[in-house]
């Protein structure tokens, strides 16, 4: 049978949940356990699959069962970058063995197995419950595997951890056990993983007090179940039983007892996890574990609206002595980090007991917490202090434990899990700096995603001492952020593997991945360490393996710039890039740019410089144990100092890498000026006049500073020329405003303007102003007129006459505060009809505006006009219509200034004559109009000159 | 080329000069008699006013713009009147050829100088010492293309204050232009 099968037959059952049901998963009974011992034969072991130079694996699981509603279901995942087969064996309650074909996992595959598909498949009614055996040749954790029992019909589920012989010291466990209620059923299953009968006696710890229960025998591959209530009620312990301790022993080596524990409410959905710790395989006094809920979680977590969860810590003295605890929660929130400590607790031999997490909820109150960790740290021996930590919701079906992790077990420092992001399932990465001394500043770890045919490698992750991370892979996909290579996931990617690194002395984390899914009540842990199979090293086959960030630095004086060291180092066919801290910078040019620490800051001085550094690179390499040796000999003499404190040397090890690794940055210091006549005015304010010629340029260093988009922005009403003659009056608008000066006149005054040159230098946004008063002189103009009349001895039609003329124009001005001089003209332009009656009876005309005859009008304070149309005896009649503007415009006393008009007004006078007998003129009619001046920022223009007008025919 | 107007008071001591006999005629007529009087060499005087030409170059290449420049300046005790249209208009041109044949008016100058309309017509008043200048293409009014000698005197009407006109007459201005050789 295809294992594909299993998978696609579990896959449709998943749906079918209602309620929350809990299932954590450790990968190996023991948090953090190494292989100390080789794996004991076994007598029943299959031929290898693998090469010879690898060793068997046998992972054991205690318990499975497909009776009265539970579903078991088998999950696989091939963390290698190769295939794998596995062979499964099943174990019935009485020890008879039913084999499963055997299974091909490709590079990096994970499969979902339902065991009722296997048991229809070969008929095997008999084996409804019993235990599990998974073999496979290859290196340690080479094949991750968990094994998840559930009752969708009371919403109940427990883990099953996977146990190896080789992760045991000893042949006693110790846990303990805790309720909500008295309705909760604790239960433990033992089997045996020889062939050899053994015998296991309980001991429960209730109130401190000891109570040995009757032994337990169990034959080759037998496998029992303990109910520890009935237990407790045959040995007459009714009271206080709420919650206890349990103490396992054995009479066979270590590692020969699978044991799996569950504690269940069947009312409330209530289900959780008891773990079994081997206390002298335990290394340290301290406990970590990542990822707590408290308080209402982030709308993006996916819980219904008003879901709220409180953390319930309860931990058990396993040692005989009084031991002292402390215990403190690590969260984090978009503000920063927290830490709160709990009240310490001294418990006494054997005691057990429930910690007070007040403090912790009150701190937290409504915050949304990015993510949360929590430590134990205790007196006493190693692994003195097991405990049980979940997270509950008010509901009490709501349940996500926390598996503690022991910081100086020597893990593997990775983890590799299967993940799905389909429909409404989430999985998120929780990793927790395990450093408790906040002056070590963050470590890092590296996450890599595989989906099918796509490897996502986000940058180095930075976690503070004793914070936790969470990563979101759904929310990754759905918001398409990029990797540290700009890769994106696809939107339909449904499922893949995840695994983790901490960068090994650069980093020191536990991790496990949350798989839930809040729409059907489904929660899952994985927490399967990931083998160390190859170095993690400087990648040399890339171009720049190590290098400074910024590579390049462009900037202004004042500014400062974050300089970081870094390394492309290459893991397992992944690279990430890998920060380098401690690193002394230097610069070669002071004035240009000074270093303090990691920080560059660029000085007055405008020019070009370098800041480079130099550092000590390091190679991890695995020596013994599950972590063989890959890409040549380690270096002889490793440097003590660079090996984290964790660091079991039997494990993997950092050792300094001969050659190191160096970068440097160009550094321009760029300075840009905005220049008036060749004078700085960058951030002054300067008074000009209007029709001043505004000369501004830039000044820019050092010269190869390239200058892009650049825009110069001009307030105020302003022009870059105005050009007049007899033929023509023209403005030339203000439009080249994209090149590095800019030359224009203001019309209008005004305080204030802020002329402004933006753009890029070297890529860098730039912005550069200068504030300008524009001012401008105040005019008035009076005028006085004459009368339109005839003149019968020199024969004109005239306005005005020789004393006074038809129009008189007089201005006085008033100069701004601070200007003075300057020049006064006046412009006009006319709009004449003139006709006249041709003896002949032809009316002609005279007609078309334009400039009136010269520019300027006239140059000076005051003018008149007195315009005039010859009265001949050729004609019968004669009659004007002229209409005029008149500008008075202004020009200062400064090279290359304009005349600018400051008012205008307008003015006409018509009449009409007729020639009579005696040849004597007679005006028939006449009329005059003059307005009051205004105040005008709009210049006269004209396109010819109106005394070019010819006499045509009507 | 651009033509510009320049008033300039004269800090020297102005000479009496002899007064003109001027025909009585309105301010405004263009077509006043001309001043009888001699003229002495390079400048014609009239009534107060002293009337200045020469020329930019004596010399000029066929085609070149020959350019009259003129300086009226009121030599008497009284402030002078005279109106102002435009350069090219307010004086009135002879121009003679070596054979002393009057020199026909360019189709420009004809259209220019045959209108009478006046739009622009500015009153001004000239005080004693005080000097006008103008400039004058004459090429543009008058055929001079041709190579040859030429000779320019150029009069204008002013205006005593109570009305009275007057003309006055310029000094000739001899100018030769050559023709381009033969390639």
């Amino acid at each position: 049978m295809r294992a594909n099968n299993f998978a696609s037959n579990f896959s449709s059952k998943l749906t079918l949940r209602s309620a929350l049901i809990i299932v954590t998963v450790v990968c190996g009974l023991l948090s953090g356990y190494l292989l100390i011992f080789k794996a004991a034969a076994h007598t029943s072991t299959p031929a290898p699959l693998a090469s010879d130079s690898e060793t068997d694996h046998y992972l054991y699981y205690a318990t499975y069962t497909v009776k009265e509603g539970w579903t078991s279901t088998l999950v696989l995942n091939n963390p290698l970058n190769r295939a794998q087969n596995v062979r499964v064996t099943l174990y019935n309650r009485h020890g008879e063995a039913l084999a499963v074909p055997e299974i091909s996992l490709a590079s990096n595959e994970n499969l979902y197995f339902n065991i009722a598909d296997w048991l229809t498949a070969s008929g095997g009614d008999n084996f409804a419950e019993g235990s599990l055996e998974i073999f496979f040749h290859g290196r340690a954790m080479g094949i991750g595997g968990q094994l998840v029992v559930t009752d969708e019909n009371h919403s109940l589920s427990f883990d099953v951890p996977f146990v190896e012989g080789g992760m045991f010291a000893s042949s006693r466990l110790e846990s303990l056990w805790w309720s909500l209620d008295g309705q909760s059923t604790a239960k433990i299953f033992l089997s045996n993983m020889k062939t050899e009968r053994m015998v296991v006696t309980p001991t429960f710890y209730v109130n401190a007090r000891a109570y040995e229960s009757v032994p337990i025998a169990l034959e080759s591959h037998e496998s029992k179940a303990l109910d520890i209530g009935q237990a407790l009620s045959k040995l007459n312990v009714r009271s206080g039983t709420a919650s206890g301790g349990i103490t396992l022993k054995h009479d066979r080596p270590p590692g020969a007892l699978a044991v799996a524990g569950t504690i269940i409410n069947q009312r409330s959905g209530f289900s959780t996890t008891m773990r079994f710790i081997d206390v002298r395989a335990q290394h340290s006094t301290k406990l970590h574990g990542a990822h707590l809920l408290i308080g209402q979680p982030d709308a993006q977590a996916g819980f219904a609206p008003g879901t709220s969860f409180a953390p319930r810590v309860t931990i058990r003295n396993t040692f005989t002595r009084p031991v002292n605890v402390k215990t403190k929660v690590l969260y984090t929130t978009k503000d920063g980090s927290r830490t709160v400590k709990l009240i310490p607790a001294t418990l006494a031999a054997q005691e057990v007991r429930e910690l007070n997490m007040s403090p912790v909820i009150i701190a937290v109150g409504t915050q949304k917490l990015l993510d949360a960790g929590i430590e134990i740290e205790h007196t006493g021996r190693a692994g003195a202090i097991v405990a049980a930590i979940s997270s509950v919701d008010r509901t009490r079906n709501q349940v996500f434990d926390t598996p503690l992790r022991d910081p100086k077990s020597p893990s593997l420092d990775g983890g590799s899990y299967p993940f799905r992001i389909d429909g409404d399932n989430l999985a998120v990465i929780h990793l927790k700096n395990i450093d408790s001394v906040a002056g070590n500043g963050p470590r890092l770890c590296e996450v890599h995603l595989r989906f099918d045919g796509l490897d996502y490698t986000l940058p180095a992750q930075r976690v503070g001492a004793g914070e936790t991370l969470a990563i979101d892979i759904k929310r990754l996909r759905d918001e398409q952020i990029p990797d540290g290579s700009g890769n994106l996931i696809p939107l339909d990617a449904a499922k893949g593997q995840v695994t983790w690194y901490s960068w090994g002395a650069l980093g020191k984390f536990v991790g496990r991945l949350a798989q839930y899914n809040p729409a059907l009540g489904t929660a899952s842990s994985f927490s399967c360490p990931q083998p160390c199979e190859c170095n993690e090293d400087v990648n040399t086959t890339v171009a720049n393996p190590t290098y400074i960030e910024p590579d390049r630095i462009d900037g202004f004086a004042g500014e400062s710039f974050e300089l970081s060291a870094w390394e492309k180092r290459g893991h397992c066919g992944t690279i990430s890039k890998v920060r380098i801290y401690g690193v002394t910078f230097k610069t070669s040019n002071a004035a240009i740019v000074s270093i303090n620490g990691d920080i560059a800051t660029l000085g007055l001085t405008a020019g070009i410089a370098k800041v480079s550094a130099t550092w000590t690179t390091s190679v991890y390499y695995g020596t013994t144990g599950g972590c063989p040796v890959d890409g040549g000999p380690a270096p002889a003499a490793p440097s003590s100092d660079i090996l984290p404190p964790e660091c079991d040397p039997v494990e993997c090890e950092y050792l300094p890498k001969p050659g190191g690794g160096d970068g440097d940055s160009q550094v321009t210091n760029i300075r840009i000026d905005l220049t008036q006549d060749g004078t700085r005015i960058t951030n002054t304010t300067r008074n000009v006049i209007v029709g001043e010629k505004i000369n501004l340029a830039t000044e820019v260093a050092p010269t190869t500073t390239v200058i892009s988009s650049d825009q110069w922005t001009v307030p105020g009403n302003r022009i870059a020329n105005y050009v007049a003659n007899n033929t023509i009056g023209a403005v030339t608008p203000l439009t080249n405003l994209t090149n590095n000066t800019v030359n224009f006149y203001w019309v209008d005054g005004g305080d204030g303007r802020q002329v402004i040159y933006s753009g890029t230098a070297n890529g860098r946004a730039f912005t550069r102003k200068a504030t300008f008063n524009v001012k401008r002189p105040t005019a008035q103009i009076t005028t006085s007129t004459g009368l339109v009349n005839v003149d019968n001895l020199a024969l004109k039609l005239r306005y005005g006459t020789f004393q006074t003329p038809g129009i008189t124009f007089s201005s006085t001005l008033t100069m701004p505060a601070g200007f003075s001089g300057g020049r006064r003209q006046w412009v006009q332009t006319a709009s004449p009809l003139r006709r006249r009656r041709l003896n002949n009876g032809v009316w002609q005309r005279w007609t078309g505006a334009g400039l009136d005859t010269q520019y300027p009008y006239w140059i000076g304070d005051a003018t008149n006009d007195t315009p005039e149309t010859p009265l001949e005896n050729t004609f019968l009649e004669v009659s004007v219509n002229d209409g005029f503007e008149m500008w008075l415009m202004y020009q200062p006393d400064l090279t290359g200034a304009i005349w600018v008009p400051l008012r205008k007004l307008t003015w006409s006078w018509s009449g009409a004559a007729s020639r009579g007998s005696g040849d004597i003129w007679t005006l028939n009619s006449s009329g005059k109009t003059v307005t009051p001046a205004v105040d005008t920022t709009t210049f006269p223009i004209w396109t010819r000159n109106a005394a070019s007008n010819v006499w045509v025919n009507e | 080329m651009k033509f510009s107007k320049h008033i300039i008071l004269m800090a020297t001591l102005i000479t009496t000069i002899a007064s003109a006999t001027i025909a009585m005629t309105s301010p405004g007529d263009t077509a006043g008699l001309v001043s009888p009087f001699a003229q002495k060499s390079g400048s014609g005087l009239s009534g107060g006013f002293r009337l200045s030409a020469r020329s930019e170059k004596e010399l000029v290449k066929a085609g070149e713009p020959v350019v009259l420049k003129l300086s009226l300046t009121n030599t008497g005790r009284k402030a002078l009147i005279v109106y102002e249209t435009s350069d090219e208009t307010d004086y009135k041109l002879s121009i003679k050829d070596e054979k002393g044949e009057s020199v026909p008016l360019t189709e420009y100058g004809e259209k220019l100088l045959s209108s009478a309309e006046q739009l622009r017509r500015i009153k001004v008043e000239v005080k004693p010492g005080e000097e006008m200048q103008d400039s004058i293409r004459v090429s543009s009014l008058y055929r001079m293309a041709a190579g040859g000698t030429y000779f320019i005197t150029a009069t204008r009407q002013f205006f005593r204050r109570n009305g009275e006109p007057g003309e006055v007459m310029s000094n000739k201005v001899k100018i030769t232009v050559m023709d381009e050789p033969n390639p």
